[in-house]
């Protein structure tokens, strides 16, 4: 097991650990000094880093009892430097080792997001670790909520208890067999999102609108209110006329029929046709005459439909593929819909088709091809003239 | 009961094609097969070969039929013309296509959770690519796997089993040649994790007692086929999320 330490400066050096206690503003770490001891009583080495939660989703107790066999599946909660989180709490384990260079597990807990590469442990992998008491109670708290286990229709997983109200989302319906329990009706992962949502993550096609999604729609009839777009959901959204920044009776786009637009959902609802706009609510506001508006009309370039697993790494903020491109250099404009489709454009005709193929190889690439792929496939590109050079996908 | 020394299960216990009674076939599914779908899955059960194919949830395509509360399902069972012994261009409209199709309808109708889904309709093909006895049960294997893929969302993965008395012997997962013997033959559809039966058919003459043993080996069979899911659909959602990364197995 690969064993990371946290890389995060602190202003003090570490100090030995013995019980995280909730400080006097919730749980902003409250240390204790003292020792860690072994049962007889000898110190043992340890490594101790206690983070601040800087936003406490829930009450934890640190008084709960752990089974050592929970937790210490710190599988990818031990994460890669990339994936070191800006501001997170990490939790680290005291192991019972006699040697100096112990063995400081980092286990870090993503207050807000949880990446899908955090969740591919297998839950064999488990050291032989003993806890402090204290670390025990938070830890079990955050493992078992993380813990990511594969469900499939019908599974029935327990909520914590300790969480007041959990919220089902996507693919989870409250069991009633085993109180406390919620079933699973897709087939996926089962992920926490804080503060207290429950989902299911898996890999789909077909959209699902939700509230403020970004999305890309084809229009497929213009009505005298409003456009209905094809949002590749199981039902048509509607882009109201003047639902653009800027816009009145007079001065209004006109959308064609096989338009692409990119949008943004503004009501979604199983019961209720789906809501499109193309306003901004938060940041820089441009009318559409401009141009410049993060909304509207796409025009030119191609647009390509994926999964939906794809759409949602592309849209990361640490998404590998696109800072490989842009170290590059590569010139091109690319927008990503939640909804399983995403619009590529640039000046040359050769360079969008290397760019759809790169963005769709990447949804199964691993870790670390990614740089090999770009390169091959503009390699390729730079070579079109010769005919034997055609794309392959890897 | 009685071991048979027949002609379909020998002295030893053993099949034409050497399984035990309660053996089933070797399984072997892939899920996502046509990318152009929401989902897809091909499943081959020994000789019998599968693929089904769903879109949806999508528009209603007839409005008339629009159910305001939740979604249609509607199934179409094609038998290709290469996939019995002789060559058969069969039309879809044809008497065993249609009763196969009803039955799909109505298993699946059971098993997705159509009130999630109002106003929209679920297409469900399902093409016999091999037909090597065994059809509508690996039908609705198939096509529980590509629900899972489309991400439908359902109570419970069906599953489905086959089962025929044979030499007085009830025997599960029947090829073809032990289908058209003259035993009663017998697919049963059920959620193996609750053990609720979802679908049987029965055309045979069958003595009363004999009916209940037949079920329980099937709901036996449907449970091995669950399970063979289990790990998988497992496998393949592990993939799906973390293909990215090189990781340990």
């Amino acid at each position: 097991m690969r064993l990371f330490v946290s890389m995060r400066k602190r202003e003090t050096p570490p100090k030995v650990m013995t019980k995280l206690t909730a400080g006097k503003d919730g749980y902003q770490s409250g240390r204790e000094e003292g020792e860690v001891l072994d049962e007889e009583g000898t110190p043992c080495a340890s490594r101790t880093i206690t983070g601040a939660r800087r936003s406490p989703p829930y009450t934890w107790d640190d008084t709960c009892p752990i089974s050592p066999l929970d937790l210490i599946s710190c599988r990818k909660l031990c994460l890669s430097a990339r994936d070191t989180p800006k501001d997170n709490v990490s939790f680290a384990f005291a192991t019972r080792t006699a040697d100096t260079q112990s063995e400081a597990a980092a286990v870090e807990e993503r207050g807000g997001r949880e990446r899908q590469d955090m969740n591919e442990e297998s839950m064999e992998e488990e050291g032989h670790m003993d806890l402090s008491e204290a670390a025990a109670g938070l830890v079990q708290a955050a493992l078992r909520i993380a813990a990511p286990r594969v469900l499939l229709p019908g599974d029935t997983s327990e909520m914590p208890d300790h969480l007041s109200r959990a919220k089902l989302g996507n693919g989870l319906v409250s069991a009633h067999s085993p109180p406390r329990a919620a079933k699973a009706t897709k087939a996926g992962i089962l992920r926490f999102q804080a503060p207290n949502t429950y989902r299911i993550d898996n890999q789909q096609r077909r959209y699902v609108p939700k509230r403020d999604d970004m999305v890309l729609g084809i229009v497929e009839d213009r009505g005298p209110e409003n456009y209905r777009l094809n949002i590749f959901a199981s039902a048509p959204g509607y882009l109201p006329h003047l639902a653009f920044d800027g816009a009145s009776k007079r001065n209004k786009p006109v959308l064609r029929a096989g338009s692409l637009v990119y949008c943004r959902v503004g009501l979604a609802c199983i019961d209720v046709d789906t809501e499109l706009t193309c306003t901004v609510t938060q940041g820089i506001k441009k009318d559409w005459m401009t141009g410049e508006s993060t909304f509207g009309e796409l025009k030119g370039g191609t647009v390509t439909r994926c999964s939906l697993g794809l759409c949602r790494q592309l849209l990361d903020k640490d998404c590998r593929v696109l800072q490989v491109l842009q170290k590059h250099g590569v010139p091109f404009e690319v927008a990503v819909g939640r909804n399983g489709a995403f619009y590529v454009n640039a000046k040359d005709q050769g360079i969008i088709v290397a760019i759809v193929n790169i963005l769709l190889n990447s949804e199964m690439i691993q870790d670390g091809s990614e740089e090999q792929m770009v390169k091959f496939i503009l390699k390729s590109i730079s070579n079109r003239h010769r005919p034997s050079a055609l794309l392959v996908p890897i | 009961m009685r071991r048979g020394a027949g002609e379909w299960v020998s002295l030893a216990g053993l099949r034409t094609d050497g399984r035990r009674p309660n053996e089933l076939r070797r399984v072997h599914c892939t899920l996502g097969t046509y990318s152009n779908a929401d989902g897809s899955a091909s499943l081959k059960q020994g000789q019998t070969e599968v693929l089904a194919i769903v879109h949806g949830p999508h528009e209603v395509t007839r409005r008339s039929e629009v159910q305001h509360d939740k979604c249609i399902i509607e199934c179409e069972f094609y038998r290709t013309p290469f996939s019995g012994f002789d060559r058969k261009k069969r039309r879809p409209t044809d008497r065993a296509s249609l009763e196969a199709s009803l039955a799909l309808k109505q298993t699946f109708e059971t098993a997705v959770m159509r009130n999630l889904y109002p106003r929209t309709q679920v297409d469900i093909q399902v093409y016999v690519l091999q037909g090597d006895g065994s059809i509508l049960p690996t039908a609705i294997n198939a096509v529980s796997l590509a629900l899972v893929d489309a991400g439908v969302a359902m109570k419970e993965m069906v599953t489905a089993c086959s089962v025929a008395l044979l030499d007085k012997q009830p025997v599960l997962d029947v090829t073809y040649k032990e289908q058209s013997s003259g035993g009663a033959y017998m697919p049963l559809a059920a959620f193996p994790i609750h053990g609720e039966i979802i679908l049987i058919q029965c055309e045979a003459r069958l003595e009363g007692e004999r009916l209940e043993e037949m079920m329980l080996t099937a709901m036996e069979g449907s449970r091995q086929v669950s399970q063979l899911f289990q790990t998988q659909v497992k496998e393949y959602t592990r993939r799906l999320a973390g293909a990215r990364l090189a990781l340990p197995r």
